[in-house]
């Protein structure tokens, strides 16, 4: 499902249900509307072992996140056919900052949370001619992750930095798609708040940093470039936690 | 064939007069493992130039779950689980199940891959080979062969381990124009509740005997991505299996994909959607991937969808026919 019909939708849900309950006043439709913030979370800024031998330590590490949206199916993607919940802002979060900020507001209707799906600041609606960046941010290039740091393993020492777009490869699709785990899944009403999780020391951790050139750019196509996608896509996503009443 | 009564749940009270019927349900292989895919710019064209071909696709499979669509304190099971080779199978797949006397209406359908040691071989696979999945604990064994005149392998660097006086080409591949397969995967997932393609949920029983078809398709190791749904978008390429045969002798083999990270391969670049959906299953080598791949092939009545919840079923202890 695209974001731009899953907006659609779930827009049309949800002004069905308060033209319920504002036409009958104090008839229980049984779903509730929620709204609660999204909060995120990154990582303090130590030094890691990634790949290889590399110790690596990063000094920026900004995310162009959003759009998010929780579906109660199983599966997300095209399984999805109404999102339960969305947050339609894209934003931009601080990886290195491991205390826990507001970046949103999740809306919704109450009911049980399955799957999630998300892009990473850049989205490409069913309706568009390419992906476009959804992040009003100029520091962020349009790309979705700007990252810099600096490498080293015995006397070797790699200063590197790129902006990596992580850009879905079809019109309405998004670029993470994934089934909550157990402790993920949530009925959202008496969800109090959304903390997303997101650590980009695994996405650097896949690199070959000697493979870098001695500018240290990470170039679109590169083992880099393919690591850190990877990693952002396929092998950290964003972890999800809920607080309640 | 073995016939499984009803197992209905509580709540059978009501009086039941109501009419029953029985509902069979087959094992079906897509075309692309009974004929293979061929390479091409056709819709289930490999579009990178190789061909595939299967001499081999067995699946443990089976477990049947229903649910009465209207009554959720109804339920019916076809509990055997049956190691079956899919490329032998005839078009009009094999009939392995049937449920009888469920209440007439609307059933929902799950079923699950599972292991090959809680099945039953079916006499498509041979013993060696069943005792291999079982050995291995295995849902899937594939072997095939892909082909391309002028095929090439392009190993990473870093990982390729040719032999001694074989040296590649200026783009660091050397000639391939055949390389087998052979992965006996572990893929256990519960697939449902099921949908017909733009039908109904489930499957309809009626008095006179209804069937249906659980149906596996072959050609998800060579997607592009996971489409959850819909496939129409799908692109078919096999060149980064052929990249995985890092010692060049013309088979890739588990281990090889075991070493191998998706930023290793080049093929893997921004034609590829990598978002798998399954959270406990990281990709973080290509095993993996050939896994969450497996993972996703159960269909339903051809080209009808099933959720894949991604978690390993339930271990009960069933009896099996050896």
């Amino acid at each position: 499902m695209n974001h731009a019909s899953s907006t659609r939708r779930f827009t049309t849900t949800l002004l069905a249900t308060f033209l319920v309950l504002g036409s009958t006043g104090c008839v229980d439709t049984g779903v509730e509307p929620v709204e609660l913030p999204v909060l995120a979370a990154g990582v303090s800024a130590e030094p890691f072992e990634a790949r290889d031998g590399w110790v690596v330590t990063l000094e920026r590490a900004d995310l162009a996140f959003g759009p998010l949206y929780l579906c109660t199916a199983a599966n997300a993607g095209d399984l999805c056919e109404t999102a339960q919940a969305e947050m339609l802002d894209g934003v931009v979060l601080d990886l290195l900052d491991p205390e826990p900020h507001e970046v949103g507001r999740l809306v919704g209707l109450g009911g049980v949370v399955r799957s999630v799906m998300h892009d990473y600041g850049v989205t490409w609606e069913l309706t568009g001619m390419a992906p476009e960046s959804h992040v009003d941010d100029a520091s962020m290039q349009g790309r979705s992750f700007v990252v810099e740091g600096v490498a080293e393993r015995g006397e070797e020492r790699v200063r590197f930095q790129g902006a990596i777009a992580v850009t879905p490869i079809r019109a309405g699709s998004l670029v993470v798609r994934r089934t909550l785990s157990a402790g993920e899944v949530t009925d959202l009403e008496g969800a109090q708040a959304l903390t997303l999780s997101v650590d980009p020391r695994a996405w650097l951790g896949g690199v070959r940093f000697e493979e870098l050139g001695a500018d240290g750019n990470i170039e679109e196509g590169s083992q880099a470039w393919r690591a850190i996608v990877a990693g952002m896509t396929a092998q950290s996503r964003p972890g999800i936690a809920w607080s309640r009443d | 064939m073995k016939k499984w009564s009803i197992l209905l749940a509580l709540g059978l009270g009501c009086g039941d007069d109501a009419s029953t019927g029985d509902v069979t349900f087959l094992i079906q292989a897509e075309d692309t493992i009974t004929e293979g895919l061929a390479a091409g710019d056709g819709d289930e064209n490999i579009t990178d130039g190789w061909s595939v071909s299967f001499d081999r696709y067995a699946v443990a499979i089976g477990e049947i779950q229903l649910g009465f669509a209207t009554d959720a304190t109804r339920s019916a099971s076809a509990d055997d689980i049956y190691v079956v080779d899919l490329a032998s199978l005839p078009p009009s797949g094999l009939s392995l199940w049937t449920v009888e006397g469920l209440r007439t209406g609307r059933w929902e359908v799950s079923y699950v891959t599972a292991h090959a040691g809680e099945g039953t071989r079916h006499e498509s696979v041979p013993e060696a080979a069943f005792q291999r999945m079982v050995d291995e604990e295995c849902t899937y064994l594939i072997e095939g062969t892909m082909q391309k005149a002028d095929g090439r392998s392009c190993p990473p660097s870093a990982l390729a381990t040719p032999p001694e006086g074989v040296t590649a080409d200026e783009e660091g591949c050397y000639p391939a124009t055949s390389v087998a397969f052979s992965f006996c995967v572990d893929a256990e997932t519960v697939f449902g509740p099921c949908q017909a393609e733009d039908g109904p949920s489930g499957v309809a029983v009626t008095e006179g005997g209804s069937s249906a078809s659980l149906t596996i398709h072959g050609d998800h190791l060579f997607f592009n991505g996971f489409p959850e749904g819909e496939e129409g978008g799908v692109v078919r390429l096999a060149q980064w299996l052929a990249d995985a045969d890092l010692n060049l002798d013309g088979t890739v083999t588990r281990a090889e994909l075991e070493s191998i990270e998706p930023s290793d391969l080049a093929e893997l670049d921004d034609r590829y959607d990598l978002s798998s959906p399954f959270e406990d299953l990281p990709l973080t080598d290509m095993w993996t991937y050939v896994r969450a791949q497996l993972k996703t092939q159960g269909h339903f009545q051809g080209e009808g969808e099933c959720p894949f919840d991604g978690i390993e079923h339930a271990h009960d202890d069933h009896d099996h026919e050896g």
